[in-house]
């Protein structure tokens, strides 16, 4: 799993590129919480190059999304793809989150 | 004519991408779609995830993945000498709980039960062996 973190203004963004099972969630993880330390609040997450992901990857970001909310921040997501999806959607995280068809919408709708 | 495979790998959350290496050359072999290869990855990676995260497995212990092809079904079976534990019996998680209500725990046995055809959990030997079972 690469990871590759950009801004767009105050707006956070995080570039997907692999794998996201138990072992690299655990390294999105810091990413995220390094960037929430640093005052992040407004966080979108680019899964252009993810076609895997497994419930490791959901609990990240869940975890990122309650704590940005909590201080009137959010994470939201870009890029899903169909397989992808389908695990957001029978786990019910199509209700808890914004999900966007490109990036760019995602930035721009904070 | 029924074929089987295995792999032997070391408890370690990095085994993951090899498991997940072995899964997609041989069930393609097998003849299995894309759709259904991505939802039995899904189900080995969190069976395999929870061993790895809560079976207390010893410093050297080997966890052993085998695939079976049976007919017009897929066998998946997962050993290992970790404490005793039946993910089957695992309550599901609430998928329509509001956010601040969400757990974040028992998504991966969901996902096993809801992406297998069926679920087996025994324990003989010292060992944990669980089977799921994919159609073709």
């Amino acid at each position: 799993m690469d990871m590759e973190d950009t801004k767009a203004g105050k707006v956070c963004i995080i570039v997907l590129n692999g794998r996201l099972d138990a072992y690299s969630s655990n390294k999105l993880e810091e990413k995220v919480n390094s960037l929430i330390d640093n005052s992040c609040l407004e966080m979108v997450i680019n899964f252009d190059g993810v076609d895997y992901i497994s419930s490791s990857g959901l609990r990240v970001i869940l975890s990122a999304v309650k704590q940005l909310r909590k201080n009137q921040g959010d994470v939201k997501l870009a890029c899903l793809k169909p397989y992808v999806m389908e695990v957001f959607d029978i786990s019910g995280f199509t209700q808890l989150f914004e999900i966007y068809p490109t990036e760019e919408e995602a930035v721009n709708s904070f | 004519m029924d074929e089987q495979v295995q792999i032997q790998v070391a408890g370690k959350l990095d085994s993951l991408s090899l498991i997940s290496q072995f899964l997609v050359n041989n069930l393609q072999k097998f003849g299995m779609g894309d759709h259904d290869m991505f939802q039995t990855q899904i189900a080995v990676d969190e069976a395999i995830t929870n061993i790895i995260e809560h079976g207390e497995l010893a410093e050297q212990s080997k966890i052993v993945l085998k695939c079976k092809k049976e007919g017009d079904r897929v066998l998946i079976i997962i050993e290992d000498r970790g404490k005793p534990f039946d993910p089957t019996t695992l309550d599901e998680p609430d998928i329509t709980a509001p956010l601040d209500e969400r757990k974040t725990g028992g998504l991966g046995v969901y996902f096993i039960k809801k992406y297998m055809n069926q679920v087996k959990y025994d324990y003989m030997g010292g060992k944990n062996i669980f089977t799921m079972v994919k159609y073709l």
